[in-house]
């Protein structure tokens, strides 16, 4: 009687808890149904929360102007946008939820190469077109025909910062020959970037790399690597890092009290929330990044004008990155003229955004899906001003180089 | 007894045919979540056979989860057929089980679960700095690799196999001493139980089926990496979900399973909700221990117990 209570009782349980999987209302048809899928909390999250405002705020401008036209037909944006917690299987799950269960149309993808990289294997199992704007490894693009990433390769990045450091070299500026700290973060992200330097320092013999070492993403202790930074002797320390591991190893390289002439974190360095966190130990410090509100193109002033007013604050390089995410998907959409994957995606395939505020100011894609633009190098100075040193034809203000001590 | 025992044959064989024929009924939207949930329900079963029926709480088991993942990975890169890489992956887990459970199997409660903490994080920073596991980044599974239908039929067939084992278990005198340790280890042992054998044992076995549903995982999301497979989170949550549900029961991990695959696909889509999951998990688990230390299961028995007493003195 017991065994046949207990059996009763499980399948009772069982059933109601299966009764609650129901699913999803159904979404308005006249709407267009566009997913996101960001790190908003978890480690990833100081840039996550940016990349989901700067979203919702390009989604707002197009509903507020009445929406997209779409063969002719006004309609409006339905965002779902859901949290993976900085959690790579959880963000896969989510754009498969997506995918799968809200029938979405097109998918913002997150921000972060590894779980770009872990949800970048969904779209092809759907085909539904995904458009990313927070990865730049060159390894998840290029696999599938439904993926798109609006960062240029980390790669590219490390050469751009090298070509300024040759220049620099060519004014006098510095010494050759230099030698070169590098440090990366063990993710694709970090590999592409130690690529990217060690493949200029080959062609380049002004250049040679006298450290090459790589650390745990969001390490806890930078004191024993930057012990071994400090003796390699370098003058230049390159190292490539997500936010909080900058934040993290420019205080401990301070506190440490190391010099080089020439210091770069990446795409690090002119983020508000290092300067604010660093203050005056992020002087000096060269970044690459993917934007600048510096860029001197009239998209960009009307752009960073906007943002201000609506957030109240200045555009950070990740805002405008997720801004333009959702405007190159939106195009892509108009002009694919209707709501069909495959027309959407053969768009995004095509597209040229003429009016982009990205560095080159216009955005396509490359048939790996990934786009190639021109980088910009940025260089901190006191009392948190930034000016564009390279390229030339951009520059705002003159690089300092070597770097002031102390 | 016997009639019992073949409703319950009969009910495991029609639960199985039907997940085996849901593909060709059940859109896929529905067969994702049954996937998840068919995950939950083998992590929380695996780790109910030792911390349930032997009394050991372990919070490494992503750690045997993320071996056989990338045991799958890594020789599917070097062109090994995926199915044929999941007996390897329960092996080697199963094997790491025995050379941590040796050392951490003489300490004693709390110490116990926090040596498997400490390995369980270990593993994770040890995946992390090697170059050929594609280090934070983790790895893809190689094209083509990919094949929902039978994967899902595979993690589901398998979540009902855990069932049957655990239930044979908890009815074979392999299960009465597992349950002896669990009373009293000393008592145990004066009568002849090998306690230290018993539980290497059966951690091999839980680390074994861990490692199993590790490979079915990788052949699934097609990408692993430290982060996603040697969680500290996924740990606490193969914990809670038993403690939850009815630990040291067979039932009771599996309704812990369906409650917590529930919350986290359905309340993570919500965005009022976001990254409220931890607080819901402790939450719950807050009450379960005030409240129904016998889980929901237990909640449910009791319940139930009432009904049909009010129905027979109504009656």
């Amino acid at each position: 009687m017991t065994g046949i209570r207990s059996n009763r009782s499980f399948a009772l349980s069982v059933l109601s808890l299966a009764l609650a999987f129901s699913g999803p209302a159904a979404a308005q048809e006249a709407a267009i149904r566009i997913g996101a899928v960001l790190p908003v909390t978890g480690k990833e999250s100081k840039i996550g929360s940016a990349y989901k405002q700067a979203t919702e705020f390009a989604v707002k401008e197009v509903n507020d102007a009445g929406g997209l036209d779409v063969g002719g037909k006004r309609m409006k944006i339905d965002l779902a946008l859901l949290d993976d917690t900085s959690d790579a299987s959880r963000s896969e799950q989510l754009v498969e939820q997506l995918m799968a269960q809200q029938k979405v149309h097109a998918v913002i993808g997150g921000y972060g190469s590894q779980l770009v990289q872990a949800q970048s294997v969904v779209p092809d199992r759907y085909g539904i077109p995904y458009v990313s704007g927070g990865a730049g490894a060159t390894s998840i693009y290029g696999r599938s025909k439904w993926v798109f990433g609006v960062l240029s390769p980390v790669e590219n990045l490390a050469s751009t910062q090298m070509d300024f450091l040759s220049d620099l070299v060519a004014q006098g500026k510095l010494k050759k020959p230099l030698k070169i700290a590098l440090l990366i973060e063990n993710t694709e992200h970090g590999k592409d970037f130690q690529k990217g330097v060690k493949d200029y320092a080959k062609a380049h013999p002004e250049f040679s790399v006298v450290l090459d070492e790589s650390f745990e993403l969001y390490a806890p202790d930078f004191k024993p690597l930057l012990g071994r930074v400090a003796a390699a002797k370098a003058d230049l320390f390159m190292c490539d890092a997500h936010l909080e591991d900058f934040i993290s190893m420019q205080r401990t390289y301070t506190q440490m009290g190391l010099y080089h002439q020439m210091v770069t974190y990446g795409a690090r360095g002119a983020d508000e929330a290092g300067r604010k966190a660093l203050g005056a130990a992020t002087d000096y410090i060269f970044a690459s990044g993917w934007w600048s509100d510096l860029l001197p193109y009239p998209q960009v002033k009307a752009f960073t004008a906007k943002w201000k007013a609506a957030a109240g604050s200045a555009p950070q390089w990740y805002h405008a990155t997720a801004y333009e995410t959702v405007r190159v998907l939106f195009a892509a959409i108009q002009k694919a003229g209707s709501l069909n994957p495959e027309a959407i995606r053969a768009a995004l395939a095509g597209i040229e955004l003429k009016d982009s505020i990205l560095p080159g100011g216009v955005l396509k894609f490359t048939k790996t899906g990934q786009a190639v633009l021109p980088f910009v190098v940025t260089q901190n100075k006191p009392d948190g001003k930034v000016d564009i040193v390279w390229p030339k034809e951009a520059r705002t203000g003159e690089a300092v180089a070597p770097m002031p001590k102390g | 007894m016997t009639s019992k025992r073949a409703l319950e044959a009969a009910g495991m064989l029609a639960v199985a045919g039907a997940l085996y024929f849901a593909p060709s009924f059940l859109e896929r939207g529905t067969l994702n979540d049954l996937w998840s949930v068919a995950l939950a329900v083998v992590l929380a079963s695996s780790w109910n056979l030792l911390g349930g029926f032997a009394g050991q709480v372990s919070i490494g088991y992503s750690a045997f989860l993320g071996i056989g993942a990338y045991t799958t990975v890594l020789l599917a890169l070097q062109g090994t057929p995926p199915v044929l890489t999941l007996p390897l992956g329960a092996l080697l887990a199963a094997g790491f089980s025995v050379i941590i459970g040796y050392p951490t199997f003489r300490l004693r409660g709390p110490y116990f679960t926090i040596a498997t903490i400490g390995v369980g994080e270990a593993v994770r920073v040890v995946a992390s700095s090697l170059s050929f596991a594609g280090g934070a980044s983790g790895l893809r599974m190689p094209a083509g690799s990919y094949d929902f239908e039978s994967n899902f039929r595979s993690m589901t067939l398998l979540a009902v196999a855990l069932v049957w084992i655990a239930l044979a278990i908890s009815r074979s005198a392999f299960g009465s001493a597992l349950s002896a340790v669990r009373q009293d280890i000393d008592a145990a042992e004066a009568l002849g139980v090998n306690s230290t054998r018993l539980k290497v044992t059966v951690h091999a076995l839980s680390a074994a089926l861990v490692g199993l549903a590790g490979g079915l995982f990788a052949i699934n999301f097609q990408y692993v990496s430290p982060g996603s497979v040697f969680d500290f989170r996924l740990s606490l949550t193969i914990v809670l979900m038993p403690i939850v549900g009815g630990v040291g029961t067979v039932a009771g991990p599996v309704l812990g399973a369906i409650l917590f695959g529930w919350l986290q696909l359905k309340l993570l889509s919500i965005p009022a909700l976001l990254s409220s999951s931890l607080f819901i998990y402790g939450a719950l688990l807050i009450a379960v221990m005030l409240f129904e230390p016998k889980g929901l299961l237990g909640l449910v028995r009791r319940l139930w117990a009432r009904r049909l007493r009010r129905f027979y003195i109504d009656a």
